[in-house]
């Protein structure tokens, strides 16, 4: 009963509270009155104002909870901390050599915040956004043909670069009709062809975008919450009159189709089922919104529309919730509600304040995705050192409390897209992969993905929180190609190994080719590998083990080294 | 040998059977049970069975769903049967598809089980139920019955993988257990395993060089940011450094068996698995999984089936045989089956479509009686009408043959769920 009770207010108050608690904490009441009630994507520069509130807002509710607890947070991250966190969270790839050279020496104040809008104006962002929400949305396509893969993360790419708001993603994937081969967005649908519909696309629909796992009472009452079988029947109901079928049953690669019946037909007849007599599990149940009325069908509109505009509706009391708390745990590696999901009277937040704050202004900037990021990136939370104070090591139990109130910079493993992207990226192979020919690249994606990525591409929670690695991971990370074209000193092997031939050459040799001496060689791999300079006892040991050995064996060593080194597979 | 159609008069049938057959060790076991049977008691009784004798298992597992009828629950005469043979075998009126002449000679090794029914009737999630022994559920990734048998049985400082899956992975994994009860997967058998060699010109001390200042790197990391992460590392690559470093790692490396033994167990992937299986399970790996594709027959289903079903006779035979000359038949639980059968009235286009209702699957060793048909179905193979077995009284019985506990209670986090579904119990005519 209790959910019920935290969320069982009459909309309006709960819209209006809503409202009242983000406009003083931006500290922008009055002004903001108006044009909160229509929505709308701010331009740049507003966005920014806001965003810089809601960074405030993030450090003043953060900074409570340490005070509370009694504990002293860390000192700010330093430029090239700060640079790999970011362009890490942001782009999925670390800072090049250059990129880490010209940061560090710029004098520009407020060059952080700059490099932040620079890194949300790289392609790149939209690719790493598509690898964050595809893997999410649309868990297990990586067994679909190749070509209708590549469509839909470079759709989803090409509108998280154009600025696309979390309200188009939705809509997009919770409604979507047509064929395959024109809408990318029905992969999500596609994803439940499979005898999912209406059950399990129902099911992941509330607890992806809504937070609630209201799927447990499919079998069973919920044993904590008020949710009842009927409430997962009829939310699942929106989606009841979905049904994929082949565009060409004679011919496979012809794709498939999704339409939302006629609803004139539908309503105008007596047994619900006459419509939808033969379209899978129609009708079962009366779609109701969680918590709320029963839907009646009308002639205009789909019952998927009708769904997407409640989830969308200002007083939607889980959507803002969720969807920040999740883009929040892609940066802090936990959410603010955990597991970031399963929103429940005993998952509270542990820090509502800062929940709600960020809800309504992500809400208010038109869901616009980078509000959020920007509003993390800027705060001085985000940019806190992970370096842990002096005794803080070893008691496990105290580090995790440490974390928990986010007293130190977030630490978290590189997912296997971020291992793969970065990899080629720092070895200077991402260049090669690019002039080689598409098919070519994603067949090589592909084929490393699957090696390691079984496990991940199927976690539909998206937060890695398990450190865990299989021996096929680690023998790939070890002995892989990519790991042996990226660490080859000398002339290519002439093995004639996939990667190898696309990548003639490498980051490596071109360090050795250009810089001869040896602590200069350390210093461009650390900035190259680890995106920053070595401390001096780093550097001599570094320059003591790349320099034993047979020429050019030592310098692979040290790459191979760094490459595997925790440091380049987490982001910290 | 004996035939279990439950019932009285099966009872007697067997017992004539079994005196016919000169198998005085089984008769008087029989006796004892027939008398027991003769008092009428119903739920089955775990502590009475026999204890399992299973320390390691082979899953023979039939991607897209075999036909029932067409293996080993045929209809001759029946009008639904199609072309499809059979030969008789040494259990009076027991006869499979003809396609499995070898597994018809090892019948007595054999416990056929005729009246398996579920009720998932599509592929991914059927075969989630046949792995997990629950259906699929969005709120928690169960564990697959090798990763149970790998986290209960395994060895923790073994240096292969106690969980191995041939010919691919459709998802199975450690679930809740993690990820080091996740399959070692191998996606061909006649290939070396991916990886599993250093780079050339990186031999064993420029590795062990390059894993040494690893670490030291590592160490400083964790200095300055917490142990956990290299911690964890260290033990994925201790693992894998371990594996190559293997003796045992001969046992994936198909190319040091007699080329004779290769071609009796077929050269196809099949075939290979079956054989890699054998050896993996005798160099120690406690669960082995050996997939073959193509039994969605909606098309083609009297060509697709016999041809598939040759690549099973010589691999499934010649696994038993080996099993048996290795010493290991005894205590290794043989599985084959698929994840649901098909339907017995034909489509119209020469196919037949998924069937949960009714369908069939075979076990040997373990401890599993062997020579024996467990259920039946109706005339039509499409009803269960003797002793229908359920996936969970599946797992209920490998459980069993395990010694382990059906009811040991894991928590995903804080969801406890039992190691078998409740709903299940072991089948007692498996194991008396």
């Amino acid at each position: 009963m209790r959910a019920r009770e935290r969320f069982g207010r009459p909309a309006a108050a709960v819209a209006a509270g809503f409202l009242c608690a983000s406009a003083l904490a931006f500290g922008i009441v009055g002004a903001r009155a108006d044009e909160a009630a229509g929505p709308g994507r701010k331009d740049a520069s507003e966005g920014m104002l806001e965003a810089q509130a809601a960074a405030r807002a993030i450090d003043r509710e953060v900074g409570k909870a340490l005070e509370a607890e009694g504990l002293a947070p860390t000192g700010p991250a330093d430029d090239a901390e700060f640079l790999r966190r970011v362009t890490l969270d942001l782009l999925g790839v670390p800072p090049t050599e250059e990129e880490v050279r010209a940061f560090l020496a710029s004098k520009e104040p407020g060059k952080r915040a700059a490099r932040v809008e620079e890194l949300l104006r790289n392609p790149l962002y939209g690719d790493h956004m598509a690898d964050l929400w595809g893997r999410l949305l649309f868990a297990g396509l990586r067994k679909y043909p190749i070509p209708e893969v590549e469509n839909v993360f470079r759709w989803l790419a090409q509108g998280m670069n154009d600025g696309k708001g979390m309200d188009w993603l939705l809509r997009e994937v919770v409604t979507a009709t047509g064929n395959t081969k024109e809408n990318p967005a029905l992969a999500y649908t596609l994803r439940f062809r499979d005898g999912g519909i209406p059950a399990d696309i129902g099911g992941a629909t509330a607890r992806l975008f809504l937070g609630v796992q209201i799927q447990c009472a499919q079998c069973h009452d919920h044993p904590y919450e008020a949710w009842k079988k009927g409430d997962f029947a009829g939310f699942a109901a929106f989606f009841n009159l979905v049904n994929p079928r082949p565009a060409d049953p004679m011919d496979r690669k012809a794709g498939f189709v999704v339409e939302d019946p006629p609803m004139r037909t539908l309503a105008r007849s007596k047994n619900r089922g006459g419509e939808g007599a033969d379209i899978k599990g129609a009708a079962r149940a009366d779609p109701k919104f969680l918590g709320g009325a029963v839907y009646r069908d009308r002639e205009e509109g789909s019952r998927r529309q009708a769904l997407a505009d409640w989830i969308l509706a200002r007083d939607n009391p889980w959507f803002a919730r969720a969807m920040a708390n999740r883009v929040w745990s892609w940066f802090f590696g936990r959410g603010i509600v955990n597991p970031v999901d399963d929103f429940r009277s005993d998952t509270p937040p542990s820090h509502p304040a800062l929940l709600d704050t960020l809800a309504l202004g992500f809400a208010e900037s038109g869901w616009d995705l980078r509000f959020l990021a920007r509003a993390v990136a800027l705060s001085g939370t985000y940019q806190r050192t992970s370096r842990l104070p002096k005794g803080w090591q070893g008691d496990e139990a105290a580090l995790r409390r440490f974390d928990r109130f986010y007293a130190r910079g977030p630490v978290k493993p590189l997912s296997a897209d971020q291992v793969f992207d970065s990899i080629l990226r720092v070895t200077g192979m991402d260049d090669a992969f690019r002039r080689a020919n598409r098919s070519e690249i994603e067949r090589t994606r592909l084929f490393l993905l699957q090696q390691f990525v079984t496990q991940i591409d199927d976690d539909e929670s998206g937060v890695a929180e398990q450190w865990a690695g299989t021996i096929p991971q680690g023998l790939l990370l070890m002995n892989g190609p990519l790991t042996q074209a990226g660490t080859r000193a000398g002339a290519q092997a002439g093995r004639g190994d996939r990667i190898g031939a696309i990548a003639r050459e490498n980051t490596l040799h071109r360090i050795l080719d250009d810089t001869k001496d040896a602590a200069a060689r350390v210093d461009r791999l650390y900035l190259t590998l680890l995106g920053r300079h070595p401390s001096e006892r780093e550097a001599s040991d570094a320059a003591a083990f790349a320099v034993r050995g047979r020429s050019g064996q030592g310098w692979e060593d040290l790459s191979w080294a760094l490459l595997n080194s925790s440091e380049f597979m987490s982001n910290h | 040998m004996r035939v279990i159609q439950t019932g009285r008069f099966d009872r007697r049938d067997f017992l004539g059977l079994g005196v016919a057959s000169g198998i005085a060790w089984l008769l008087a076991r029989r006796r004892e049970d027939g008398a027991r049977a003769g008092e009428g008691d119903s739920a089955p009784a775990p502590d009475r069975l026999p204890a399992g004798r299973a320390k390691r298992c082979v899953v023979l597992f039939m991607d897209g769903g075999p036909s029932h009828m067409d293996t080993w629950d045929p209809k001759p005469g029946r009008e639904f049967q199609g072309q499809t043979e059979t030969i008789a075998t040494r259990i009076p009126g027991v006869r499979i598809a003809a396609a499995l002449p070898e597994m018809a000679r090892r019948i007595g090794d054999l416990c056929i089980v005729r009246s398996m029914t579920s009720k998932e009737g599509n592929h991914s999630r059927a075969k989630y139920l046949l792995h997990a022994g629950y259906p699929p559920n969005p709120t928690v990734v169960h564990p697959a019955f090798g990763a149970l048998v790998s986290h209960e049985v395994g060895r923790e400082g073994f240096d292969l993988p106690n969980y191995v899956q041939i010919n691919g992975n459709n998802g199975e994994s450690g679930g809740y257990l993690g990820v080091a009860h996740d399959p070692f997967v191998v996606q061909d058998p006649r290939q070396p395993i991916a990886n599993l060699a250093s780079p050339p010109g990186v031999g064993d001390d420029r590795l062990d060089a390059r894993l040494r200042f690893l670490e030291r790197l590592d160490r400083g990391f964790g200095e300055a940011r917490g142990a956990e992460v290299p911690e964890s590392r260290q033990v994925m690559y201790g693992r894998s450094r371990r594996l190559m470093a293997s003796p045992l790692t001969r046992a994936f490396d198909l190319s040091t068996e007699k080329p004779a033994v290769r071609e009796r167990y077929g050269m196809d992937n099949f075939g290979q698995g079956c054989l890699m299986a054998a050896r993996l399970l005798e160099a120690g790996v406690p669960v082995a999984e050996v997939r073959l594709n193509g039994w969605d027959t909606h098309e083609e289903n009297w060509t697709r089936v016999p041809a598939l079903l040759s690549q099973v006779d010589r691999g499934f035979s010649n696994l038993v045989d080996d099993l048996k000359a290795r010493g290991l038949f005894e205590d290794t639980l043989v599985v084959w089956m698929g994840e649901f059968g098909r339907t017995p009235r034909p489509n119209e286009r020469g196919g037949r479509d998924h069937y949960p209702r009714a369908w069939s699957m075979v076990m040997a060793g373990g401890g599993v009686v062997g020579g024996q048909v467990v259920g039946s179905t109706d005339a039509d193979a499409a009803e269960v009408v003797d002793r229908p077995v359920t996936v969970p009284d599946l797992f209920a019985s490998w459980a069993h043959a395990f010694g382990l506990n059906a009811r040991k209670t894991f928590y995903a986090g804080e969801r406890p769920i039992t190691l078998v579904d409740k709903a299940g119990s072991p089948v007692r005519e498996f194991f008396v």
